[in-house]
């Protein structure tokens, strides 16, 4: 895993393409310690040499330049990454949404998003002489 | 090792439970992170020949997972301490509905392999 400064991540995609890496493999993100991450795997097929590359969101505008201009297939994951992040693609032609039927509600993979499953369902695991509290779940999530 | 169909015998395909070994401990309900794992147990005493006191034992009711929300993330399966849930390499499960990727404990046990399993396994 690299990290690439945000202002070289997309020359840093046209490099590789151009040495071969021919294969977009995925685009996503993860929170970390609060801050967005977008990570995205390339592959040369010929040489079957893999890089995945990593570089921070710009924390004030949760931005991050598209690299769907070097690599078409990025569209779906930068569409599918925008709904679930909130990440802003700047160059992303198609922005609309893949699963989500309103963009109202917070982007669901932020952690600090309610998930509205997790209050409507009760926890299996709860045992029934006292109370614990499930893992990865906070609080104000549960039913009460 | 892949199955007769090419499936490598690793694969997460379906998880099957043993009954037998599962003592209720709630570990796989409480650490699935996809909560589709529910449990019913209750406690029987059970005297045994010799014995000082009856000891009590965990009976299983109701053991569910629904494949409709599970992820196949495995954590179950590894987090068992009694072994009573393994991965198989099967994928024949399809479901014309929601409800009807819930399975039970009957349907669960079915997926064990052991001789005579419906899928042959060679080494290739
Ligand atoms: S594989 Fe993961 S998601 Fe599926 S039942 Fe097990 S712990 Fe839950
Ligand atoms: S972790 Fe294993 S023994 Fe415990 S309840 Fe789950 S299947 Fe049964």
């Amino acid at each position: 895993m690299r990290g690439i400064d945000p202002v070289f991540w997309v020359d840093e995609f046209s490099r590789l393409q151009a040495q071969g890496y021919l294969f977009f493999d995925f685009l996503t993100a993860y929170e970390r310690e609060g801050e967005i991450e977008v990570i995205a795997r390339v592959v040369n097929p010929k040489s079957k040499e893999s890089e995945l590359l990593v570089t921070k969101v710009d924390a004030d505008h949760n931005s991050v330049t598209s690299i769907s201009g070097v690599y078409p297939g990025a569209v779906w994951h930068e569409r599918e990454t925008a709904e679930m992040f909130g990440v802003n693609f700047i160059g992303l032609g198609d922005k609309r949404p893949l699963l989500r039927r309103s963009m109202l509600a917070r982007p669901p993979m932020l952690k600090s998003s309610v998930l509205a499953t997790r209050m409507l369902k009760p926890w299996p695991g709860q045992p029934s002489n006292r109370k614990q509290q499930p893992i990865g779940v906070v609080e104000d999530w549960l039913q009460k | 090792m892949t199955t007769d169909r090419g499936v490598s015998v690793q694969a997460h395909g379906v998880i099957a439970l043993t009954a037998s070994a599962c003592t209720s401990c709630m570990i796989c309900v409480r650490e699935c992170p996809s909560w589709c794992i529910e449990l019913e147990s209750h406690d029987e005493e059970v005297s045994e020949p010799g014995a000082r006191r009856p000891r009590t034992v965990s009976v299983l009711d109701a053991f569910t997972i629904d494949f409709g929300l599970c992820m196949y993330c495995g954590i179950c399966v590894d987090l068992c301490p009694f072994d009573a849930l393994a991965w198989q390499p099967d994928f024949d499960y399809a479901s014309g509905s929601a409800a009807g990727l819930v399975q039970g404990i009957s349907e669960l046990e079915s997926w064990q392999r052991g001789p005579g399993a419906s899928t042959a396994i060679s080494d290739s």
